[in-house]
């Protein structure tokens, strides 16, 4: 007979354990696929086997079937812990069912030619592990969200950002582009690895931006055992803003102009859900001088791009070449969407199909004559309408706006539960909301970069997102608090 | 007040639905072709695919019925197929059987009871076209089936015709046969096509013979123009004497189609109207919120910003929309050419050529050529680069328009950017020229450069003055000979530009 100590200490050991996989699982997906040859034998040897796994179509459907249970079995579970009506419309994971519903009818439908790429495993996958991280995180207590699981996977998701960009450029591919060598870190990709690098910039800054917060707000209450903690957390924070330089540099260095604009967008997302939370004083200034603060940044850009679209320094010459009358780069961009669109409202309801898309496009799509590269894998919006047809577009659509959209009154509830017994992490866990805003901002620089770098089919870049994506939602309720 | 977040939160995605759907309105209505994929079977109850590319608008065409090569399938018959489409054609592929020569008998007369009943065939305008294996096929279905025989027949880098009898008569045949073989054709030499041809004529086929100069068995590097030539050919045997006439080409068809603008107008209507809402709905504060004085230098600074930032844009982006004049000429020197680009544009502009130009023209020459002279691999002297590069003056007539640059480099730059020699460039240039122009022989053809690429059609002297307009965009040193043929500056002296596979078959 199990005592309650021993049932404790047992559920303890138990969430040791699964957040020790989760997080295993997390840093396995962010580089399983990283080109650079391994030493270690045995790594080695797994992670071959696993690539031969899920690349062969012999057994590819006996892990699609597996991650199909675990995603299904996340869902009900975590159904039943939030005790939500599932069939409303405002149900995110109505959505994502409805979405992974249509890629696995498609998958099943051409086995054969899905299984030629392991994009639709990609999806799903990313799918499992994101809402997997959310269920270890609310249930822990029995519908009662905590914040030590999130910020433990934000820290250890940083660090690791942090570690991919001391990567040195030499280890990896050569990607160079008229002259300037692109990082791609441990990754094959200069734009996974920028996107990548603008995730971990957003994730930094905005844990130095709520242990600064956190210290502002504990002046408040000076005592000896407060200085201590206020001493920790301002240690915290300037070990974030160090991340944020290493993390920065080599955003700069990846040259991809889809993670610059993402980071951008990220880091405004993060600054105005932070405006929000502080004072009506401050509140009111910015409400007052937006325009103005708007019309500015707008004038200053303007200018700049006019005066600096020839410059000779590369970093400025790749960020106005927006502006550039000789850069074709955004011309091919622009025509593999204008495909992606022929090719969707060629098959509207449910697409060309798994891999078509790309096969179609080059021979019947694309202008004759014209050189392809791979640009349209480059916007996964569009490349997922065109494979899954606009009922599938459309399900993504709303489940990220569910996602984003703003219901701060149904967090109030979880921000006043207690902190779970995880010591080393309470004196600089942020609040939930504010955890859940780092998250969101992170998941919007991939959002924006998957519609110029594509990223939703990767493994890095989709575990990082699907994760963010769901610890950052803001519909997720905690019945039983209420 | 605001509109509540409620409300908000649907005006958003409503617009981006909006967007979308208006932009896959636009991508569909201005996409050149219609494409069917459809699945038939056989008597025998054996189904297979084809695919049906037809021109729009949707009507009767003449029909090309396509069967690959060996090793060919439906995924990579697209671009042979649109190559045809383009000129009007409707064309047809099927995914025949290419181990058994019964089964695909059974497959091609299902194909062709299939284009019996659609309403978008012209049945008195039919061409088969057949590629290495699929040419064998046809010329085999052709013989034993004279009474489904097209009006033309392709037979293109075929292999088989040293088993048909030379002895034994075939069956009566009615339609005209054209035989295409590579010059190089190792597999299958071109006297093996002779024997062919002999046999053929011998059974009263209508026959026309051609060999595609400098290409191997399967055409491969000129595959494109071979294709377009073959269009053409069908165009021309299919449509008759006045076959283009009434040719509208696909460069025509986009530069007619809606601009996507109108197809956003729903979403401007939208957030028009939201913003519109939004305003009526705010009730105005009852007390005037006094500024400090930082707000009000930060208004004044975005002020001023603002003010700096519309005139420079506005100089930008409306100054060259004016003639070229002194004071264009003088604006333009100042803000709008880049230091290292004055010397070119101070050349062109002194040239006598820009009476009522546009200033845009002029800056596109100066830039482009610049910018292309930096980036390719060959060196040319400042006197041919402004002769020969930089000059728009091609054929020298005093009406000769001079604003092509822009859309050739567009067209022609991605494709040599690779290139190490201007002599390569300069094949890569005249295989992608004739891959997009169809060079007829009637007199009335336009042969000035814009409208020979908004037309696509031009006579042989048109091709020529085109092709040194596209040799100028890539930046190689290019001109007219007194003969009208394009000449190439290869570093030491001027020779003959490298001319198309075909000039008509």
């Amino acid at each position: 007979m199990l005592t309650p100590l021993t049932i404790s200490k047992l559920r303890v050991f138990g969430g040791i354990l699964t957040t020790a996989a989760l997080l295993f699982l997390m840093l396995f997906s962010l580089f399983a696929d990283s080109p650079i040859p391994c030493t270690n034998g045995t790594i080695c040897l797994t992670l071959s086997d696993l690539n031969a796994i899920v690349c062969d179509p012999g057994v590819q459907w006996l892990v699609f079937l597996c991650l199909v249970a675990y995603v299904l079995s996340f869902l009900v579970i975590r159904c039943q812990v939030e005790r939500l009506p599932f069939w409303h419309a405002t149900n995110s994971s109505l959505w994502l069912i409805a979405l992974l519903s249509v890629g696995t009818f498609a998958y099943g439908f051409d086995y054969s030619e899905a299984a030629q790429s392991t994009r639709a495993l990609m999806l799903l996958g990313g799918a499992t592990l994101g809402v997997g991280a959310t269920l270890k995180a609310i249930w822990r207590e029995q519908g009662a969200r905590t914040a030590s699981v999130d910020c433990l996977i934000i820290i250890v998701l940083a660090a690791a950002l942090v570690a991919a960009s001391l990567w040195y450029p030499e280890w990896s591919p050569t990607f160079a582009f008229r002259g300037y060598a692109r990082w791609t870190g441990p990754w094959d990709n200069p734009n996974a690895y920028g996107l990548l690098m603008g995730v971990g910039v957003v994730l930094a800054v905005g844990c130095a931006v709520a242990n600064y917060e956190k210290v502002t707000a504990d002046k408040s209450e000076i005592g000896s055992s407060k200085e201590l903690g206020m001493r920790w957390k301002c240690v915290v924070a300037v070990l974030c803003l160090a991340s944020v330089v290493v993390i920065g540099r080599g955003l700069v260095h990846s040259y991809s102009r889809g993670a610059w604009c993402g980071t951008i967008v990220g880091l405004s997302y993060l600054g105005t859900q932070r405006i929000r939370d502080h004072g009506s004083e401050f509140r009111r200034w910015i409400r007052v001088n937006v325009l103005s603060l708007a019309v500015t940044v707008a004038s200053v850009l303007a200018l700049i791009s006019w005066h600096y679209r020839s410059t000779e320094w590369y970093p400025a010459r790749r960020a106005f070449s927006v502006n550039s009358t000789v850069d074709s780069t955004w011309h091919d961009r622009v025509l593999s969407w204008d495909c992606a669109l022929q090719i969707t409202a060629e098959h509207p309801f449910l697409g060309a199909g798994w891999n078509q898309p790309e096969r179609f496009w080059e021979q019947y799509y694309f202008p004759t004559g014209i050189p392809v590269g791979a640009v349209i894998g480059l916007n996964d919006y569009l490349l997922l309408g065109a494979t899954l047809g606009i009922p599938a577009l459309l399900c993504f659509a709303m489940y990220i706006w569910l996602c984003l959209r703003n219901a701060p009154q149904e967090l109030q509830v979880a921000n006043c539960l207690p902190d779970p017994p995880l010591p080393i992490l309470t004196s600089t866990v942020p609040t939930l909301e504010v955890l859940q805003a780092i998250c969101r901002a992170g998941a919007i620089v991939l959002l924006v970069g998957f519609w110029f770098n594509g990223g939703l089919f990767r493994l890095p870049t989709a575990a990082t997102f699907w994760i963010l994506i769901e610890l950052g939602r803001r519909d997720l309720t905690v019945g039983n608090a209420k | 007040m605001t509109p509540s977040p409620r409300a908000f939160g649907s005006f958003i995605p409503v617009l981006v639905a909006l967007l979308f759907l208006g932009a896959l309105a636009w991508a569909k209505e201005h996409d050149l072709f219609v494409r069917k994929w459809f699945t038939l079977t056989t008597a025998q109850h054996e189904s297979f695919r084809c695919v049906a590319v037809l021109p729009k608008p949707m009507r009767q065409y003449p029909v090309v019925v396509y069967a690959h090569g060996s090793g060919g399938d439906l995924m990579n018959d697209g671009t042979a197929l649109r190559q045809m489409t383009e000129l009007g054609l409707a064309t047809v592929s099927l995914e025949y059987n290419q181990t058994n020569t019964s089964a695909f008998t059974a497959q091609f007369e299902a194909l062709l009871r299939h284009l019996d009943q659609q309403e978008w065939v012209n049945k008195s305008a039919v061409a088969w076209v057949g590629f290495t294996l699929g040419a064998d096929r046809i010329l085999d279905f052709a013989l034993k089936h004279p009474e489904r025989q097209p009006q033309l027949l392709v037979w293109l880098s075929g292999t088989t015709s040293s088993k048909f009898p030379t002895n034994s008569p075939l069956k009566s045949s009615h339609c005209s046969v054209l035989l295409l073989h590579g010059e190089w054709n190792k597999a299958f030499p071109s006297v093996h096509t002779k024997k062919l041809a002999s046999i053929l004529e011998a059974n009263a086929m209508r026959l026309d013979q051609k060999v595609v100069s400098g290409t191997s068995y399967e055409v491969t590097s000129e595959r494109g123009v071979v294709f377009r030539c073959v269009g053409e050919y069908c165009r021309s045997h299919l449509a008759g004497g006045d076959a283009w006439q009434n040719y509208r080409s696909s460069a025509q068809w986009q530069a007619d189609a809606s601009p996507l603008w109108l197809f956003w107008l729903p979403a401007g209507v939208w957030a028009g109207g939201g913003w519109f809402w939004s305003r009526r709905r705010k009730i105005a504060s009852p007390e005037r919120i006094k500024l400090n004085r930082a707000e009000i230098a930060l208004r004044w600074v975005a002020a001023v910003l603002a003010v700096w930032a519309s005139a420079e844009t506005a100089i930008h982006l409306a100054t060259p929309h004016f003639p070229v004049e002194r004071t264009t000429l003088s604006i333009a020197r100042r803000y709008l050419v880049q230091p290292g680009e004055r010397a070119d544009f101070q050349y062109l502009g002194a040239q006598p050529i820009w009476d009522g130009q546009r200033l845009k023209t002029l800056l596109e020459h100066v830039e482009l050529a610049g910018y292309t002279r930096k980036v390719v691999s060959w060196q040319v002297d400042d006197k041919m680069y402004q002769g020969f590069v930089l000059s728009p003056v091609i054929t020298g007539n005093a009406a000769e328009p001079l604003n092509w640059r822009r859309p050739l480099w567009e067209e022609f730059y991605p494709l040599i950017r690779q290139t190490s020699s201007v002599e390569d460039a300069a094949n890569i240039v005249v295989r992608h020229l004739r891959e997009r122009i169809t060079i007829a022989e009637d007199q009335n053809l336009s042969r000035e450069v814009p409208t020979i690429q908004l037309r696509q059609i031009t006579d042989e002297a048109g091709f020529q003055v085109i092709y040194v307009a596209a040799l100028r965009s890539v930046g190689a040193p290019a001109r007219l000979d007194v003969s009208g043929r394009a000449m190439l500056w290869d570093g030491g002296k001027w020779e003959a530009a490298p001319q198309p596979a075909i000039i008509h078959l």
